[in-house]
């Protein structure tokens, strides 16, 4: 097609950089989805009235004050604004250390220097401004991807699932695993990943995060019969959706 | 009725005899050892002993996902997808209970504006039953499903002593048989199996009994423990609902119009534009779904649309059970 290229920049906060395109098992993609957008870089240093493009992709949460002030002046730039991963969407892991003491992690993490490191507690980007659309995941998942960019560029703002990965599960045909006693996420988590980790035989971890009206009480009485203790429950629970978990209360 | 014997160790000469007939399709061992309706390349693959399947073999007629058409975004052509429905197709090791499904949907397909993908699916099939030992599940017999109900099947194999007997029931099962020439005398009858779980009213008064609980605590209580994880009806055979959706290929010219199975118990499923869900509380979705096997569609139906196959109950995370859950509305509606 000879349309113009969408002009896409893509933004690193706080994550482990593997939600990148390319890491994403999408080199073979790549060219492809090359002949669509093109990829622009800014200086930061540069004005944001001269970033010029049409969708910002923002990968990894918000843990410092600098942050917050980087992503409002992306915000202002980008017409559009997505998440990409489960870090900028939800909080993703960082959010682990949500419900603990900030300055003791800096000690932790950055000993007598601590007080060079300012610290928030850590954010989904939506805390702070306004998105669009978000694609989920740690990592997010190569068709859900794809299945993103080509709505999006065929003009929709793309939408990711609303009921949990058992209905994919069920697609694939597979065995209940907590129905075997096995302590599988997949019954309050938000689907469009396929049922990936179920359907390897291996239990759902929670890294699309929670659907809305997750029966969250449902689940401890079927964790606890799985035989994990409260603080197992929590940890669970808190590995990707601590941020979530904390609007609910 | 007409019945030969057939040897255990003869089963796979005669699964590779209706090969030689037409596609064979049954229970095989997928990649987890389970079950699972498919196509057969190797007898030795079939499972005639086994206690159910995750997916009924509704999935054969139609997929848990499919193409409906192609479609180019570029010269703005639709092509139908097609579905192969010529040449003799056989399904052996078939559950009398899952043929009885396939019937329910069979009615239900062809109401309203026909399912096309469903009709041209079901053509030139031959149903080959097998009988089971039921688990702490099944309750088939109380919606008048008995291990001696034959409905839909063309052949049956009966289990008996050191194999299996098998029963000739209609012209185009017995036709299959030409050629074959492993039989036996008949074998030593095996004991009727006994079923473990039951419902306790008559199969007439479910449509009653649901008729006066639809205010009922029970779809409150029964909700407090359900997730809408949707398992429940994805592995019903008489659930039949499913969700339409493009996928565009990222040359972005081509793509495909199409649809997969979803289920009444998930939230978004009654979610319309401007945000508004109908069936917005678990409770009114836990009851949606009984009502619809055992009041709804039976009302015209004039049997009960669940086959008492208890993959519902086997699936369900919350360990809920229809049949519990009707027996309890039963005793309060006696009591
Ligand atoms: S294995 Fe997990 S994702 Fe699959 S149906 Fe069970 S709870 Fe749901
Ligand atoms: S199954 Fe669960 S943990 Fe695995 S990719 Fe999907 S949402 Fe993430
Ligand atoms: S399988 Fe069980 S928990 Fe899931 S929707 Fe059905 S009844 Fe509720
Ligand atoms: S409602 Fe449950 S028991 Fe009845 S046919 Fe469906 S899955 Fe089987
Ligand atoms: S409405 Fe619910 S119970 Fe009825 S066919 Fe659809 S999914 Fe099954």
């Amino acid at each position: 097609m000879t349309a113009k290229k969408v002009r896409v920049g893509f933004f690193d906060f706080t994550g482990c950089e593997g939600c990148q395109l390319a890491k994403v098992s999408m080199e073979n993609e790549l060219p492809q989805i090359l002949e669509h957008i093109e990829i622009v870089n800014f200086r930061e240093a540069m004005s944001e009235k001269s970033w010029d493009m049409d969708v910002a992709f923002i990968e990894g949460s918000i843990t410092t004050p600098a942050c917050v002030e980087r992503i409002n002046r992306i915000r202002q730039a980008a017409p559009i604004l997505v998440t990409l991963g489960a870090c900028s969407t939800i909080g993703g892991i960082n959010a682990i250390r949500v419900g603990r003491d900030l300055d003791e992690i800096r000690q932790e993490v950055y000993g007598d220097k601590r007080y060079l490191f300012p610290s928030l507690p850590v954010m989904p980007v939506s805390a702070v401004v306004k998105v669009d659309a978000s694609i989920y995941g740690c990592p997010p998942n190569p068709k859900d991807v794809a299945r993103f960019l080509t709505q999006f560029l065929a003009g929709k703002i793309p939408q990711a699932p609303k009921y949990p990965v058992c209905i994919e599960c069920k697609l694939q045909g597979n065995a209940c695993l907590l129905v075997q006693g096995i302590p599988c996420m997949g019954v309050v988590t938000r689907a469009g990943c396929g049922a990936w980790c179920p359907s390897k035989g291996q239990f759902c971890y929670g890294c699309r995060g929670l659907i809305p009206d997750a029966n969250l009480d449902a689940l401890r009485i079927s964790f606890e019969e799985c035989g994990l203790s409260q603080q197992e429950i929590d940890n669970k629970l808190h590995l990707f959706s601590g941020r979530e978990l904390e609007k609910l209360s | 009725m007409k019945r030969r014997g057939l040897l255990s160790q003869k089963a796979p000469l005669f699964i590779r005899h209706l090969m030689n007939k037409g596609q064979v399709y049954g229970p095989v061992k997928n990649k987890t050892q389970m079950p699972e309706f498919a196509q057969v390349d190797e007898p030795s693959r079939v499972v005639l002993d086994y206690t159910t399947t995750v997916l009924p073999p509704k999935r054969l007629f139609q997929p848990p996902e499919e193409t409906i058409y192609h479609f180019s975004r570029k010269d703005f052509t639709v092509e139908p997808a097609k579905v192969s429905g010529d040449g003799l197709k056989i399904l052996v090791g078939l559950h009398n209970y899952d043929a009885e499904g396939i019937a329910c949907l069979d009615y239900q397909m062809a109401r309203g504006p026909a399912d096309e993908g469903w009709a041209a699916r079901r053509r030139n099939w031959v149903f080959v039953g097998v009988s089971y030992e039921p688990d702490q599940h099944h309750f088939s017999p109380s919606v008048g499903i008995g291990p001696d109900h034959r409905n839909g099947l063309d052949l049956f194999m009966d289990k008996a002593d050191g194999g299996y007997n098998v029963e000739l029931l209609t012209e185009r099962g017995a036709s299959l048989l030409d050629g074959f020439g492993g039989w036996s005398a008949p074998l030593p009858e095996t004991p009727a199996p006994k079923f473990h779980n039951r419902l306790l009213p008559m199969p007439s008064d479910l449509p009653h009994i649901l008729a006066r609980s639809y205010e009922h605590p029970i779809w409150q209580q029964e909700a407090k423990r359900c997730f809408s994880c949707g398992s429940c009806t994805m592995v019903c055979p008489t659930c039949y609902c499913f969700d339409v959706f493009d996928e565009l290929q990222l040359d972005m010219e081509s793509g495909e119009k199409k649809r997969h199975w979803d289920s009444c118990q998930v939230a978004p499923f009654t979610e319309v534009a401007g945000g508004e869900i109908f069936r917005k509380e678990t409770s009114s979705r836990v009851r949606h779904r009984i009502y619809r096997k055992f009041k709804y569609i039976t009302d015209h139906y004039g049997r009960p649309f669940c086959i008492g196959c208890g993959r519902c109950i086997r699936a369900c995370p919350a360990k809920i059970s229809i049949s519990e859950v009707m027996n309890n509305l039963a005793r309060k509606a006696a009591g």
